[in-house]
């Protein structure tokens, strides 16, 4: 490997973030704040167009967060799993406190779309059977009544959470006083029909990945925070609101949609709120260079953007690069980029940068990387740039391990990366056998530790840098969501009968801007072969895949029965039909 | 912008040339009475197809259109009616 720029060779110390003893759980901090600082604002909602802004000062969150858990406590007992199912705005944040003070488990959702069949909520609810479902009145009533209908068979208690709910005084109603191991939410990383696996993250994980986060960084009550990141997304709801009330700092939010019509509007934000942090995706600095439009960035100044982090889905260096070439004109300094790696399973993040270390980039052998070797390119061959995602946070370990026979493997080869620590979650909501595997894995010869499996693949440099090169897990990342190949699948073998159930395979490739598309290969019945039109099914096959699954495959093969790879336990081979695809080596129908 | 008032016809020829670059097709594949989902077309690159059109026609558009006016011909049929209507000229 090159290296192209260097750090300083120190490490971070090892041992875990102190958290101050009285701090227990995160609703003990929004207790302090309120009581420190009730008049300052926590949270702003920028609306779209025409909305009106929105503020909760942290006096009025404690107040209306209290209410909302006095009648949870009223109708629940402690351990009980709430649906929090909100459009963006400041109602989620109330509705997310008031389960943390109660010690409602809160079950953060994606809002289904309108014209989906069946989407992954009911998979959802089945797995963590809530009993209340908390939205606000405008939601169900108005905008989206088909919600109600769609949630009828849970036997949800619903409760309304809004500004217009009149709460009463609730000052004197006690509370239960949570310990650290308390489950504080579950993180579902996103819908999936066939198997959803809610990630447990407790008050103790979430106190300490905040911890960590604010070390590395170097948050402070003035690192204020403009997210248009969704709050049903760990990035959105724990790098954004749940780390700002934790260090204290102002946290501006705007809906994911705002974003995606207006990206430069997120960059005004950031100017008009002189925010020290914002961050997103990879695609959403992709988004914002090709939106760029210098008429509308008049007056637009982002001198003040010390950290614009970057993870979720794989950094690419050419966005990295371009994005400060585009906005330096505008005052982004290029060091202010900050590539991280983290997942859900961690409860956020795993690896991070230094605050204005600027991130740190290699160039590889491109075809040595595909045989999973990290070498410089020789001449003449194609390189391929590869980002630094930072090092381990403090207090946790991560190692580079040999997925086939769990063997550590040394700085500088690939493998897949582990990681332990407090931040690694309990596991997945009753799913024991499946957090076994994921959440207790052993490295050979270590029999002390237990670690978790993160899927992906990496290497570390002679300095602990990280850099994130592919993965071994079946999901597919589009736009910082993961799909799972296994419910695409089913929705693809439900679009016609001559569809084979269990022989086909869905995978992601990356196109030509390195960005990774949807691709289906699906077994044909033999019986239908001579006697079906082919256009006509994988026009089906690509409705029900957008409806259902809100992403659109950018190619659908059809193939002869018997010929997508399978184990010999009738696994289907997934990497093996994307070598195939990427080959040509299928057997495809004309 | 658009020149003048964009009508139905050009306003469909632009979705489908919008529609081509973005979906990765052929022109010709693209069949302006297909559901915008038989296309393939998710919902944030709904929100692209319509900031685009907003930016071509000089004017604001709601991202719910999509689901009230679920294919170019519809989409198309309407944007013009309303630009139609907003000009007074129909």
């Amino acid at each position: 490997m090159r290296q192209v720029s260097t750090e300083p060779a120190e490490r971070r110390p090892s041992s875990a973030p102190a958290i101050p003893v009285e701090v227990t759980s995160l609703a003990s901090v929004l207790r302090n704040r309120a009581a420190e600082r009730p008049d300052d604002a926590g949270y702003i909602f920028l609306p779209d167009r025409r909305g009106e802004r929105l503020q909760l000062t942290y006096s009025e969150l404690y107040t209306r967060a209290r209410a909302v858990a006095v009648r949870l406590a009223e109708h629940g007992n402690r351990g009980d799993r709430a649906a929090l199912l909100f459009p963006p705005g400041l109602d989620f944040v109330v509705a997310f406190f008031g389960c943390l003070l109660a010690g409602i488990i809160a079950v953060p959702l994606m809002i289904p779309r309108r014209d989906s069949a069946r989407d992954a909520s009911a998979a959802l609810l089945a797995d963590c059977s809530p009993r209340f479902a908390m939205t606000s009145r405008e939601l169900v009533t108005v905008a989206r009544p088909d919600l109600a209908e769609r949630f009828s068979g849970a036997e949800l208690e619903w409760l309304f959470v809004d500004a217009a709910t009149a709460e009463s005084n609730t000052a004197g109603i006690a509370l239960p006083n949570l310990e650290p191991a308390d489950i504080a939410f579950l993180q579902y990383t996103s819908g999936s029909t066939s198997t959803p696996k809610g990630v447990i993250v407790s008050h103790d994980n979430l106190l300490h990945n905040l911890e960590m986060i604010r070390i590395a960084f170097g948050n402070t009550p003035q690192s204020t925070h403009v997210t248009w990141v969704p709050h049903y997304h760990d990035m959105g709801l724990i790098l954004g609101i749940l780390q700002s009330l934790y260090v204290g700092a102002l946290c501006v939010l705007m809906a994911p949609v705002s974003f995606l019509q207006r990206p430069l509007s997120w960059l005004r934000a950031i100017s008009d709120f002189q925010a020290d942090l914002a961050g997103g995706p990879n695609f959403a600095y992709d988004r914002c260079i090709k939106r760029h439009r210098p008429e509308e960035m008049h007056g637009v100044d982002l001198s003040c953007w010390k950290l614009a982090y970057n993870g979720a889905e794989p950094v690419r260096a050419e966005t990295i690069e371009r994005f400060a070439t585009t906005f330096a004109p505008y005052g982004f300094a290029a060091n202010s980029a900050h590539p991280a790696y983290g997942m859900a399973e961690a409860t956020l993040l795993i690896a991070s940068g230094k605050r204005g270390g600027g991130p740190l980039i290699r160039t590889v052998s491109r075809s040595a990387l595909q045989r999973h070797r990290a070498v410089p390119p020789t001449p003449g061959e194609d390189a391929y740039k590869v980002v630094g995602c930072g090092r381990p946070l403090a207090g946790t370990c991560l190692a580079i391990v040999d997925p086939d026979n769990q063997r550590r493997l040394r700085a500088g080869r690939i493998g897949e990366i582990w990681t332990s620590g407090p931040h690694v979650a309990r596991g997945y909501w009753r799913h024991s056998g499946a957090s076994a595997a994921v959440f207790q894995a052993v490295i050979d010869g270590e029999p002390e530790g237990v670690w978790l499996r993160t899927g992906d693949l990496g290497c570390v440099d002679e300095n602990d840098e990280l850099y994130v090169t592919g993965r071994i897990k079946d999901v597919i990342i589009v736009r910082g969501v993961n799909h799972y190949p296994q419910d695409i699948e089913n929705t693809v073998q439900d679009c016609h009968p001559a569809l084979r159930r269990h022989c086909g395979a869905a995978f992601g490739v990356l196109d030509q801007n390195g960005e990774e598309q949807l691709v289906i290969v699906q077994e044909v019945e033999r019986a239908y072969r001579h006697d079906f039109a082919i256009g006509e099914v994988i026009g089906s096959i690509r409705e029900a895949v957008t409806q259902e699954h809100d992403i659109a495959p950018r190619e659908i093969v059809l193939v002869r029965s018997g010929t997508v790879p399978q184990t010999t336990s009738g696994k289907i081979q997934r990497s093996l039909t994307k070598q195939m695809f990427l080959a040509r080596s299928l057997a495809v129908l004309q | 912008m658009a020149p003048g008032n964009p009508n139905e016809p050009e306003i469909r020829d632009w979705c489908v040339k919008h529609l081509a670059r973005t979906l990765d097709l052929p022109e010709q594949t693209i069949d302006p009475e297909a559901k915008f989902t038989r296309l393939g077309l998710d919902s944030a690159n709904s929100v692209y197809l319509l900031v685009e059109l907003e930016e071509w026609l000089g004017t604001e558009l709601q991202a719910e259109l999509i689901f009230e006016y679920p294919s170019i011909t519809e989409l198309a049929r309407y944007l013009a009616q309303r630009a139609a209507g907003e000009h007074g000229t129909s």
